[in-house]
């Protein structure tokens, strides 16, 4: 079943183009990191997906459920932590937490709630004196009421120390356990290959690559093979320049490094330094990291061989769309939007302040 | 459902913050605080003579209130919904499952409570007030100025709301509510002036009297409207104190449909409908974020 479904997504601000013929989809139960960096789109396709933001073209489904006509269902069945909120605060972690279960209906524990991400002894504290991460924590935990389907976290760790990403990563895995389907926004590649099973990269509002992390390893597929040997003759390198798939070999004076795409490559290599008779004892090879997936998504090798054809691990619709254009300006990701900013949420205090003494508003 | 939980929240954070109480207290001021001054000058016994008639008190009130209200309504909801947006709090308003006519309703109705429990209660110290101490109490006229009055601060709360729903930053729906504030208040006044100017030439424009175009037009102002309805309701006659401090002529020397009391409830009634509709109507399509 799927949980998220995008077609041929496109939107546009006035003359930007935030999103480009997106499409993409989700199946249940995964947990899917949707990487990009800032700007790519990522939360203009996240607002389209609840409801903020209307598409100028194409569509957005979740749980079949279309977007744009039946927000409120699909909100039924999803927690949200959205990039650049606001607390209430003049309310009460507990009161938040409140809001959350009667808004959906649910009956909810809210210290269970806030024990569970970590603030038990901020539930009759108003948010408004919270520090970032305690708020982070608050968000997360209303996202959590009602045992939502699906998991709308964008950047969520903003603001947490390294425990309270640890316990976010828990958190995630139950989630996970328990079925729900994770939507995992962020441009910090660790945390998302950390929990995620598959991955979309977005650039200028076009998905530029798909799939499951090890499949994207994989088609990137240019680990660094690493062998130690006692000698390491020119006329060896050499040989080993010549081996179909072989990208760049380099040396020491007792190791071989080979950076090769294709496990048949790395075997032929191994073999052709065990021929040389040159004192191999030992081998290592290192597979790309995810972050190096990205850089090369973004950065454009991986987008040209999505350009090229469809690689083994790509599994689900869209990705690898070869329509060039978009945008490198995401409204998005605009310094004129102040409830929508690039990561942080340090302005939030900054801002209620301000207009707690321009205004005699409050938070009301 | 979602309806309740937003006017519920809305209400426990207006109680909670400065605006509430502020725009609580603006609506007793003259309501209230009007009675307070009477029963000190009866106590005092400034005049020596009888007590003040309850009708002309009452209709001081509402002049008063016929310049406050509009704004105080519109000061206590202009930021409801556009304030979430700059704070970033719409992301739980509308991330939560309610929708936006849940939103846009919830934050109406809550802001109407604010106001109308403020108004009644005023009305009602000045009701035990007048009734203790003034002369010729009028039930039904007390009851018929709270009804208006209500009517009139809902004109304004649609106002307010509409203009938090459409505004993209609270500056701005500021500037919107002072700018409607001074359509109504002056504005609409010139407009009326510039159409004689235009009809009629500029030695004529202010010969009496005017033709009826001029009150159809004035009497759709919701002031003027509310104005027309209160002389109805409370007029005593041309030397009371309301008819001196009136800015509309309570008794225009015409008379067509636009002067009387059922073409400015009509008046009311339909800015109250229309405004809100009007505001949600482009509220439920804009783009949020």
């Amino acid at each position: 079943m799927t949980a998220i479904e995008i077609q041929n997504l496109t939107k546009r601000f006035g003359t930007v183009t935030a999103l480009d013929d997106l499409s993409f989809s989700v199946q249940e139960g995964e947990v899917f990191g949707f990487l990009g960096p800032n700007g790519a789109g990522k939360s203009t396709t996240i607002n389209i997906l609840l409801g903020f933001t209307r598409a100028s073209a194409g569509s957005a489904r979740v749980f079949g459920h279309d977007a744009e006509t039946e927000s409120k269902q699909i909100r039924f069945r999803t927690g949200a932590l959205l990039e650049g909120y606001g607390v209430y605060s003049r309310l009460t972690a507990r009161e938040h937490v409140e809001r959350a279960a009667n808004a959906k209906g649910v009956v909810a524990d809210p210290d269970a709630i806030l024990e569970r991400v970590g603030i038990p002894e901020a539930a009759d504290r108003r948010a408004g004196g919270f520090s970032k991460g305690m708020r982070q924590r608050m968000a997360i935990g209303m996202a959590l009421v009602g045992e939502p389907d699906l998991l709308v976290l964008d950047e969520p760790s903003t603001g947490l120390d390294p425990n309270g990403v640890r316990d976010l990563r828990e958190i995630i895995r139950e989630e996970s356990r328990r079925g729900a389907t994770v939507f995992f926004s962020s441009h910090l590649i660790d945390q998302v290959e950390a929990v995620c099973d598959r991955v979309g990269i977005l650039k200028d509002g076009e998905m530029v690559t798909e799939g499951d992390v090890d499949d994207l390893r994989a088609r990137l597929d240019a680990s660094v093979l690493t062998v130690s040997v006692d000698a390491t003759p020119d006329s060896l390198l050499g040989s080993l320049r010549g081996i179909d798939g072989v990208e760049e070999v380099s040396a020491t004076d007792k190791q071989v490094v080979v950076t090769a795409r294709g496990g048949v490559t790395k075997l032929r290599a191994l073999e052709q330094i065990e021929r040389a008779n040159v004192g191999f004892t030992d081998f290592t090879t290192t597979d790309p990291s995810l972050e190096e997936i990205f850089e090369e998504a973004t950065l454009g090798a991986l987008a040209a061989v999505d350009e090229a054809g469809p690689g083994p691990g790509e599994g689900s619709s869209g990705g690898g769309e070869d329509d060039p254009g978009g945008s490198d300006d995401d409204p998005d990701d605009g310094s004129d939007d102040p409830g929508n900013s690039d990561g942080s949420d340090s302005s939030d205090d900054d801002r209620e302040a301000d207009w707690s003494e321009a205004t005699t508003e409050g938070d009301a | 459902m979602s309806l309740r939980t937003v006017v519920e929240d809305d209400l426990l954070r207006l109680r909670r913050s400065p605006l509430g109480w502020g725009v609580a207290l603006s609506v007793l001021a003259p309501t209230a605080g009007i009675a307070a001054i009477v029963v000190l000058f009866e106590l005092v016994d400034v005049t020596g003579g009888p007590a003040a008639p309850f009708d002309n008190i009452v209709m001081t009130v509402g002049v008063l209130l016929s310049f406050l209200l509009p704004f105080v309504a519109m000061l206590g909801s202009y930021s409801a919904i556009v304030y979430e947006r700059e704070s970033g709090s719409v992301r739980f308003l509308l991330g939560l499952p309610n929708s936006r006519l849940d939103a846009y309703a919830g934050k109406y109705v809550s802001r109407t409570v604010l106001l109308v429990v403020s108004l009644l209660a005023g009305c009602a110290v000045l009701g035990v007030v007048g009734f203790g101490l003034l002369t010729d109490p009028n039930a039904t006229g007390l009851l018929l100025f709270v009804l208006v009055t209500v009517l009139f601060a809902l004109v304004f709360v649609g106002f307010g709301i509409a203009i938090s729903s459409v505004a993209n930053s609270l500056i701005g729906a500021t500037a919107g509510i002072i700018g409607t504030y001074v359509v109504f208040r002056g504005g609409w006044m010139i407009a009326q002036f510039a159409g004689l100017y235009v009809l009629r030439g500029g030695e004529e424009v202010a010969a009496r009297p005017y033709p009826d175009w001029y009150y159809f037009l004035g009497r759709v102002n919701p002031i003027n409207a509310y104005l027309t309805v209160l002389v109805d309701v409370l007029d005593r006659g041309p030397n009371t104190l309301a008819r001196q401090i009136l800015l509309t002529a309570p008794a225009p020397e015409v008379n067509t449909v636009a002067t009387g009391t059922p073409y400015a409830v009509l008046a009311l009634v339909g800015w109250v409908v229309v405004v809100p509709l009007v505001g949600f109507l482009l509220f439920r399509r804009k783009d949020l974020l």
